[in-house]
């Protein structure tokens, strides 16, 4: 049910190499830059750029296609509604009794495709940033990188439970096919799955006490600390100044463009 | 020095349910006890008030360790002294990965690093899983888990071990590789309490048992226990595979005045008994036989069957 | 479904959801104590598990949202934890978008609030409509609502965006609908039933 980004962790790669902290943050940084752009030639290149780091990093592209197809789906409203309208002016194509449906023009066109591409490409870079280092690895870091220990704590903890939470589901829900319960559109079935749900959260809760308790009595007083240490050497730099500085480009490129313009 | 002493403890759960009543016992240093029950029984309830987890106004006057009683603020100082490892393993192993799980309890105990990585190594050697430092827990089979969550414990290298169900749903292999590192732990004089329904394993690991249902019960070597079937098997426990066989034995006139409590207790009792005689052992069908086998059997609820 | 994609949300509009969020979490975080951290990620894992189950409704199927039912059960601490799941539906899933991640907690956590306090007054009315009754008409009206705000503001963030997404935003309203009547059955269902089995989890006592 839930499969794990971090499974080409154990590759060899300069972005697999690259200290995890300096890789979040610009990979991070990138991702804001390129989000804030509305040019659509330096939206093109940033996703190539994007593809370049996914390259570098060795990640299999079929993996992520995988996962690309999703935000696809979910972006792709916006490429078959928003070049269209009903309200709005343009050019009529079509009507359907008192409903006008007229086209916006090419322009549109170029924005809904110029959101589609920042979509994915936002989806792409995180496989370079998290999938290039273990899940712990990249908690450690966050840890290193000063966000607030209780927020750091609850990922790791979150993380960690999400396995073992999705496994007990889809073991009551084969108890539940195995006795003949089949889903359907009826209220039967949104009351029966309701009450299994229940029943995971009662688990959870019982087993949040259970991990709390042995947490305790491990010594527990409110402070995770683990042993894991970074180093930073000159590579690490290399890579963080060519990723930021491609952010700090784009956005020098707009400012610009736009003085051009003016 | 008692490891652990308990005088006269109660619970009662938040639903008014009583789960402890006037709970006695003193667990000497070194000593190595089963704990058993039936369900329900309060056994898991009264685990966690050996290290305060749980606890009320009244436990912490009950309670001792080590001749210290249980002050529920400053739990986090308990596991030098006592050390639990629950039930479930997923509850035991909380995060991302199995090296950091074991390295949770020393590091809060405040050891430097080259000591927690120390301890760390060794408790996984203890347990039969060196080199799993970063393994991930979801990743471990159910017998692996299980060594991993006492590897957390034992990393803390607490004085009294406390481990709730060690056996349980465990494979043949697993069970017996689990048994081994509870009796290694308990060879090197810790004191060791163990929650158990494995009623085989416990003449391996403990020399004497408590019986506890809600009160102590029963309390005493295993031996002595285990040849009070009646009581056992009033509150719905049970003795031995091994000792039941050897009380069929008996009634086929097999000469037996201990009954052997496991395998090699079995071996022993047969080699001797063939010495004693002319170097074999005679079985035979006497008149008592047949009624004391269903007397045997009618008593561990094994009922012969009925129709004629 | 209601939480939005990178690069669609004009970026004044994602800038303020970090800036909203970032205060409801400092004051919520600051709220919250270390001893409950171990607690709370157990149920945040458990909201996300059943947040990729499908439930039938119509001829689509439906993802419950469950930012009602985060609310009721875990009061004003619903906001780190919908946050958190949002961090984890972005990176593991990538359902939803990273630089979305303020707004979309905004969207979601915000009415997960409101029907917090929804469901504490409905509690202290004391409407003597019959055992856990209460606690099943409040769910449901909690769980119903905090799904139609979210879609609202969603809807309203669109629209303020740009005119051009006028037709986005009625798309996602009417889709929602269906979630928004599925998800008041559920919140409904579970407080009825939590309230019988393990009342300790309704916020009610927080």
């Amino acid at each position: 049910m839930i499969s794990e980004i971090d499974i080409y962790a154990g590759l060899s790669s300069p972005i697999h190499r690259w200290d995890p902290r300096l890789k979040v943050i610009s990979i991070f940084m990138l991702i804001f830059s390129i989000m804030l752009l509305y040019d659509l030639k330096l939206v093109i290149i940033s996703m190539l750029f994007a593809i370049i780091l996914v390259y570098i990093s060795r990640i299999p592209f079929s993996f992520i296609l995988g996962r690309l197809k999703w935000v696809f789906l979910f972006v792709l409203p916006f490429l078959i509604i928003l070049p269209f309208t009903v309200i709005g002016e343009g050019s009529e194509i079509a009507k359907i009794g008192s409903i006008t449906l007229n086209f916006r023009g090419i322009e549109s066109v170029e924005f809904a495709v110029m959101i589609v591409i920042k979509a994915l490409t936002s989806v792409m870079l995180i496989f370079p940033m998290i999938g290039t280092s273990r899940m712990d690895i990249t908690f450690k870091a966050l840890e290193d990188l000063h966000l607030p220990n209780k927020l750091v704590q609850m990922l790791a903890f979150t993380y960690r439970y999400i396995f073992v939470l999705s496994n007990e589901f889809m073991l009551m829900e084969r108890s539940l096919t195995s006795r003949g319960f089949k889903r359907g559109s009826n209220l039967y079935t949104i009351t029966t799955l309701t009450k299994a749900i229940a029943t995971l959260f009662v688990m959870s809760f019982e087993q949040a006490e259970r991990v709390f308790y042995a947490m305790r009595s491990k010594g527990y007083a409110g402070k995770i600390t683990t042993m894991h240490e970074f180093t930073l050497r000159p590579h690490d730099w290399l890579y963080t100044v060519v990723v930021c500085g491609f952010a700090i480009f784009v956005q020098v490129a707009v400012w610009y463009g736009t003085l051009e313009g003016t | 020095m008692p490891a652990i002493t308990v005088q006269d403890l109660g619970y009662t759960f938040s639903d008014g349910t009583a789960a402890l009543e006037h709970v006695s016992f003193e667990i000497e240093k070194g000593e190595s006890v089963a704990l058993i029950g039936p369900n329900g029984a309060g056994k898991s309830t009264l685990l966690l008030h050996l290290n305060g987890i749980l606890h009320s106004v009244t436990s912490r006057e009950s309670v001792r360790i080590l001749d210290e009683s249980v002050d529920p603020k400053k739990i986090h100082e308990m596991p030098k002294k006592i050390g639990i490892v629950f039930q479930n393993a997923d509850d035991m192993l909380f995060m991302p990965l199995l090296g950091d799980d074991v390295a949770f309890g020393p590091i809060n105990l405040g050891l430097d690093k080259e000591e927690v990585q120390r301890r760390v190594k060794d408790a996984l050697e203890m347990v039969g899983l060196v080199g799993y430092e970063h393994r991930v827990p979801h990743h471990l089979s159910g017998g692996e888990k299980r060594r991993a969550a006492l590897a957390t414990v034992l990393a803390m290298e607490p004085e009294i071990l406390a481990m709730d169900e060690p056996t349980a749903n465990l494979d043949p292999k697993s069970r017996r590789e689990l048994i081994e590192i509870l009796r290694k732990y308990k060879e090197k004089g810790k004191t060791l309490l163990i929650i158990t329904h494995d009623v085989n394993a416990i003449p391996e690991l403990a020399e004497r048992v408590i019986v506890l249902n809600k009160t102590v019960i029963a309390d005493g070597p295993t031996r002595d226990i285990f040849s009070n079937t009646e009581m056992l098997v009033e509150i719905g426990l049970d003795v031995p595979v091994i000792t039941q066989l050897f009380e069929i034995l008996q009634c086929f006139g097999y000469p037996c005045d201990v009954l052997p409590l496991s395998i090699g207790g079995a071996v022993t009792n047969l080699t001797e008994t063939m010495e004693g005689g002319d170097g074999h052992v005679h079985l035979h069908i006497h008149e008592h036989t047949h009624s004391g086998i269903s007397s045997a059997r009618n008593k561990y609820h094994n009922h012969v069957e009925k129709h004629e | 479904m209601v939480h939005i994609s990178d690069g669609i949300l004009a970026p004044w509009l994602w800038g303020s959801g970090w800036v909203i969020t970032a205060a409801i979490l400092a004051y919520t975080l600051k709220k919250m104590k270390i001893d409950d951290v171990p607690k709370l990620s157990v149920i945040t894992a458990a909201i996300f598990v059943a947040s990729l189950i499908r439930i039938p409704a119509g001829l689509t199927s439906v993802h419950l949202v469950l930012s009602g039912f985060a609310g009721v059960t875990l009061g004003i601490l619903a906001y780190p934890c919908i946050f958190i799941a949002l961090v984890m539906q972005a990176f593991l899933f990538q359902h939803g978008g990273i630089t979305t991640i303020g707004i979309n907690t905004v969207n979601m956590g915000v009415p997960a609030l409101i029907s917090f306090f929804i469901f504490k007054a409905g509690m202290k009315l004391k409407l003597n409509i019959g055992i856990r009754k209460n606690e099943i008409l409040f769910g449901a009206i909690a769980g119903g609502i905090a799904v139609a705000l979210a879609v609202l503001l969603l809807a309203v963030e669109l629209l303020v965006t740009g005119e051009q997404f006028t037709e986005i935003a009625t798309t996602v309203v009417l889709a929602h609908i269906p979630v928004i009547l599925v998800e008041a059955i559920f919140t409904g269902v579970i407080a009825g039933f939590l309230a019988t089995v393990k009342p300790e989890m309704l916020s009610i006592g927080r």
